[in-house]
């Protein structure tokens, strides 16, 4: 079984949905974002292109920031999910550091937005100690109740796609099949070249595919 | 299960055997069961020629010193080191300089985010890790003031300060792989027979000393210089296995915690524009990489195009 997210680029439009959705599942501290949009300008005026490019842990199967930790508290399910343990995590930093695309957050003292939590903020923040690493869970707590994560069923583009790689009948495989049809779009990994084969994957945009962009044409 | 009560047994074992010897030589007592003559060790040199040493542990030396480039190669690409650089060039050597002292003495060798949370376990590793420091202390004593290998008695302090060392690290790694075996969230499903690798290698490798340490005192010479070859394959075999074991942290974790400490420095001198507060170090060189290889991926006709970006929470 290997649970992973797939975002379809064509369908990002960059609304930052699946950032605050996150937000709120887990009640993170100020700063803290486990799913992020990056917002990015290629080329110069008048040949400029923008692009969305959705970030949050990839779940890597050869995570290093497991192999990085010195005390045993980032840990791999049989699922493929990679989660910090709360209670065993002395917040060193050596995962901070090791972590290729900068998605485990790690501060001495953190703060929240406001004095008094709400009550949905103060049940997510039981799931979360002050001081520790933290990052993107896949929502573990929400699949573990058979539901999808946070992010997931927020996104109003339908741009994110979760399920198990590994199962043909999955949604996500089938929306990789299909994909594969009808458009000919493979997946990609970001920084595949480091060889930490990561569980995020992503399409890319479809303009990009037949035209080489509407920024190209002359 | 087994093989860690053997271990805590053995630990035990050799620690009263090494107080009953010690309270006896002290107290003058020669009739001691067991009891070996703490006087002139056997003469290993005979056998362990000091330049045959030497080439040993040079070629040795040098296909270890290869194998961590292999693996620092890999870390500095995970890092991202190459990109980092241009930031951390701007904090100054000074800066540089504080901030690696403090990761490597404060946070490595002091082990302090481990002490703030569990002197118990704190202790523990410091078993086991200023063990090691004594025994390479010693050994580099006793290369600088014994290059010839001559024989020396129990209490030359060389001698003195590798076995209890060896004893330190001995009891620490009892109760680690203790633990390996007891508690199931070691298993972390990626490194755990890396783990138990290393904790077995060391604690042969000390047992071995140990073993020759006490045969040397005249008991059987042949078995003193088998016990001694033993020890120092095990030696070899430690080192040159250290980037596939988990001895890989004594050189990894410092190495993360100097770029971690680096980096949290930069935002807070403001030396990374735009960025006020950073709560994931490291991270804002770690998406301008991220960026650039996406616009490989999906714009690849404009690879040499500059990648901006505008915005990201």
């Amino acid at each position: 079984m290997r649970l992973g997210l797939l975002v379809d680029l064509q369908r990002c439009i960059g609304c930052d949905t699946c950032t605050l959705a996150c937000k709120q599942e887990n009640g993170t501290p100020k700063d803290f974002f486990f799913a992020r949009v990056l917002n990015m300008e290629t080329g110069e005026f008048p040949q400029v292109k923008r692009s969305y490019l959705p970030v949050l842990c990839n779940h890597c199967a050869d995570a290093p920031c497991i192999r990085a930790c010195p005390n045993k508290a980032i840990f791999k399910r049989p699922d493929g999910i990679v989660l910090i343990d709360q209670e065993r995590c002395n917040g060193t930093g050596a995962c901070v550091s090791a972590c290729p695309y900068g998605n485990i957050y790690l501060k001495e003292e953190e703060q929240w937005y406001f004095p008094d939590d709400s009550p949905h903020e103060h049940y997510a923040k039981s799931r979360l100690e002050n001081g520790k690493a933290k990052k993107c869970t896949y929502c573990a707590h929400r699949l573990d109740q058979g539901l999808e994560p946070a992010c997931v069923v927020s996104c109003p583009a339908d741009a994110r796609i979760f399920g198990d790689f590994d199962n043909p009948n999955s949604k996500v495989s089938q929306h990789l099949l299909m994909q594969k049809e009808q458009t000919q779009r493979e997946p990609f990994l970001l920084l595949e070249e480091l060889g930490t084969d990561p569980s995020t994957r992503y399409l890319k945009p479809l303009s990009q595919m037949h035209s080489g962009g509407r920024g190209n044409e002359e | 299960m087994i093989w860690a009560l053997i271990a805590t047994l053995l630990t035990v074992g050799i620690s009263l055997y090494l107080i009953l010897t010690l309270l006896a030589t002290l107290g003058g007592l020669t009739s001691f069961p067991f009891s070996i003559p703490l006087g002139t060790s056997i003469n290993l040199g005979q056998w362990a020629k000091p330049e045959l040493v030497d080439l040993g542990a040079s070629i040795i030396g040098t296909i270890v010193l290869i194998l961590l480039f292999l693996f620092f190669r890999r870390w500095i690409r995970y890092s991202a080191l190459s990109v980092n650089w241009k930031y951390i060039r701007s904090l100054g050597w000074r800066r540089i300089a504080k901030d690696t002292w403090t990761a490597l003495f404060q946070d490595s060798l002091l082990l302090s985010s481990v002490q703030k949370r569990s002197k118990k376990r704190w202790f523990v590793h410091g078993l086991v890790l200023y063990g090691f420091i004594f025994m390479l202390l010693a050994t580099t004593l006793a290369a600088f003031f014994n290059y010839s290998n001559a024989p020396h008695g129990f209490w030359w302090p060389p001698r003195i300060i590798g076995n209890l060392g060896g004893l330190s690290s001995l009891i620490g790694l009892s109760i680690m792989g203790w633990r390996l075996v007891r508690d199931p969230y070691e298993d972390n499903g990626k490194t755990y027979v890396a783990d138990i690798a290393f904790v077995f290698l060391l604690f042969l490798t000390i047992l071995t000393g140990f073993a020759t340490e006490f045969i040397m005192y005249g008991l059987n010479a042949t078995l003193a210089y088998g016990s001694f070859l033993l020890h120092m394959l095990l030696v070899s075999g430690l080192f040159l296995a250290l980037p596939y074991t988990r001895f890989n942290h004594v050189l990894l974790t410092p190495f993360l915690l100097i770029l971690t400490r680096l980096n949290q420095t930069l935002v807070e001198e403001n030396n990374v524009p735009g960025i006020l507060d950073e709560p994931a170090p490291g991270r804002h060189y770690k998406t301008e990489r991220l960026a650039v290889d996406c616009q490989k991926q999906i714009f690849p006709k404009n690879e040499e195009s500059t990648v901006t970006l505008r915005y990201y929470p």
